[in-house]
């Protein structure tokens, strides 16, 4: 008798555990199914659990930016250890639609760190290090008088009046774009401060000239529309009109030298 | 009545007994987290965040709850006796940092900031100060040609800076000095709205902080120009 009634005590749980089974996942939809419909319309009503993720995307920029961005590479690589010369870099496009910037960083051991970036994100193989360069601009009142004394003139290269001081060496350059005032690529270099070059807008239309004095210094043209000022030189000297002072169009009647001659 | 007073009593005491369990694991992780190494520290903090971010529930306007990290600032001191030595102590940290903090896969990690989130600067976390002593200075160009040119633990066929930049991205100082004392900061991200951002984006600025991303900054800049809310440690430093 003692042996039925244990027989059965085991009995008891192992079908009750197999009828339990059978009702919450029966294959023609038990009642753990209905419960997980249920569930999905619940969860609709329910905060969300977890964190949101963030979607990565690969960092890079367009290829027309880049083109322009491997133009003006190579054009400062190949004026290393010339000058003085001019050369010129395929001018950017709008850098807007990207948020691109290129800085270019004296780095204190002789070169300059050119460092690309979208947003915050760097382009890695946009950016490197030019070895035995360093920054500089045509802007400053001084520096745009006597670089417009020496270049802006009819004379013949060779008849060219020698002025030194044309040039202002800086740590830093910043090409971006900027949609405050006038739309447009602009140039800025921090340490001359609110008053010179920074404040203007779409102040980067240098026809991608680029000027060396020593094959060292690597001078970028901030421009403005009307009058050459401190904050460089009228764009018309840069060929937005194209006359005969203007640097383009004294680099190809030979007015001016050419650093890849 | 009597029943009443039982009642209140028998409340109070199980309210002072959770207050006192609470203070008591407290202080044994507190403890404990105080007394670990770095690489058991490291490990602790990704767990706990792994768990932050699984357990993180968005109520609406109650704002975001989720288990707190228990994370600890690492203070590292090193020398270089060259440059890129220098740089692959620092270059290894990033990499570690940005693992510990779930590869900045996850949004808001620290939730929003202000009310309905109207607070443009970010919440953050420091990983490590490094101490550097005696060695060469960097540049950032030195610094990123380094993070560009070593290769990813954590993933494969990358850069350190690939592996960092595949969610978020990087900030470092101009110059780095023996001397001085550097954080590497995890910078929580914000999340992007249409009055934030996209309206931004018309207007011609751009996303500030729309990732993750880790900073490298003079510990003296962070504590003076507090370029982000610096969340606190398991040890509340």
């Amino acid at each position: 008798m003692e042996g039925v009634t244990k027989i059965v005590m085991y009995l008891i749980p192992i079908i009750m555990f197999v009828l339990l089974v059978m009702y919450f996942f029966a294959p023609s939809g038990g009642v753990f199914e209905k419960f997980k419909d249920a569930g999905g319309k619940v969860k609709e009503y329910l905060p969300t659990i977890g964190a949101e993720k963030l979607q990565g995307e690969k960092v890079d920029v367009s290829g027309e930016h880049r083109g322009e961005i491997l133009s003006l590479k190579n054009t400062i690589e190949n004026m290393k250890g010339k000058g003085p010369c001019f050369a010129r870099y395929k001018q950017f496009s709008d850098l807007g639609e990207e948020g691109v910037t290129i800085s270019l960083n004296y780095n204190g051991k002789g070169g300059s760190d050119f460092i690309v970036t979208t947003g915050k994100q760097i382009v890695s193989d946009l950016s490197f290090t030019i070895n035995e360069v360093s920054p500089c601009v045509i802007a400053g009142g001084k520096v745009v008088e006597a670089f417009g004394l020496h270049y802006i003139n009819d004379k013949q290269w060779k008849d060219k009046p020698i002025i030194t001081n044309d040039y202002a060496s800086v740590n830093q350059i910043i090409i971006s774009y900027s949609a405050n005032n006038f739309n447009g690529n602009i140039i800025r270099v921090p340490e001359l401060g609110a008053d010179i070059v920074n404040g203007v807008s779409n102040n980067l239309k240098d026809a991608g000239v680029l000027y060396t004095p020593d094959g060292k210094n690597i001078c970028f043209f901030p421009t403005v529309t009307f009058g050459s000022d401190k904050d460089g030189l009228s764009e018309n000297y840069l060929g937005v009109n194209k006359g005969m002072m203007a640097i383009p169009r004294q680099m190809e009647i030979k007015r001016l030298r050419v650093c890849s001659e | 009545m009597i029943n009443k007073k039982g009642m209140t009593a028998g409340m109070l005491v199980a309210i002072i007994i959770t207050l006192a369990a609470f203070m008591l694991i407290a202080s044994v992780i507190i403890q404990f987290m105080t007394n670990v190494d770095d690489k058991q520290a490291e490990l602790i903090c990704h767990d706990s965040l792994i768990l932050k971010a699984n357990s993180k529930i968005e109520a609406g306007s109650a704002g975001a709850v989720s288990i707190p990290m228990a994370c600890k600032t690492l203070d590292n001191k090193f020398s270089a006796v060259d440059s890129k030595e220098a740089q692959d102590i620092i270059v290894s940290k990033f990499e570690r940092c940005w693992w510990i903090w779930l590869e900045g896969q996850y949004s808001e990690m620290f939730g929003p900031r202000g009310l309905f989130g109207d607070d443009d600067k970010t919440k953050c976390f420091v990983c490590y100060n490094l101490i550097y002593e005696k060695g060469p200075p960097l540049t950032k160009g030195e610094l990123l040609n380094s993070l560009k040119d070593t290769k990813s633990r954590y993933l494969t066929n990358s850069s350190v800076l690939d592996y960092i930049q595949k969610n978020g991205y990087i900030n470092i100082e101009d110059e780095l000095k023996d001397g001085h004392v550097y954080s590497l900061v995890f910078a929580s991200n914000i999340k992007e709205g249409f009055w934030r951002n996209s309206f931004g984006r018309q207007l011609g600025f751009y996303p500030v902080y729309n990732k993750n991303g880790l900073w490298f900054v003079d510990l003296n800049t962070l504590n003076k120009a507090n370029p982000c809310y610096v969340e606190k440690d398991i040890a509340g430093k």
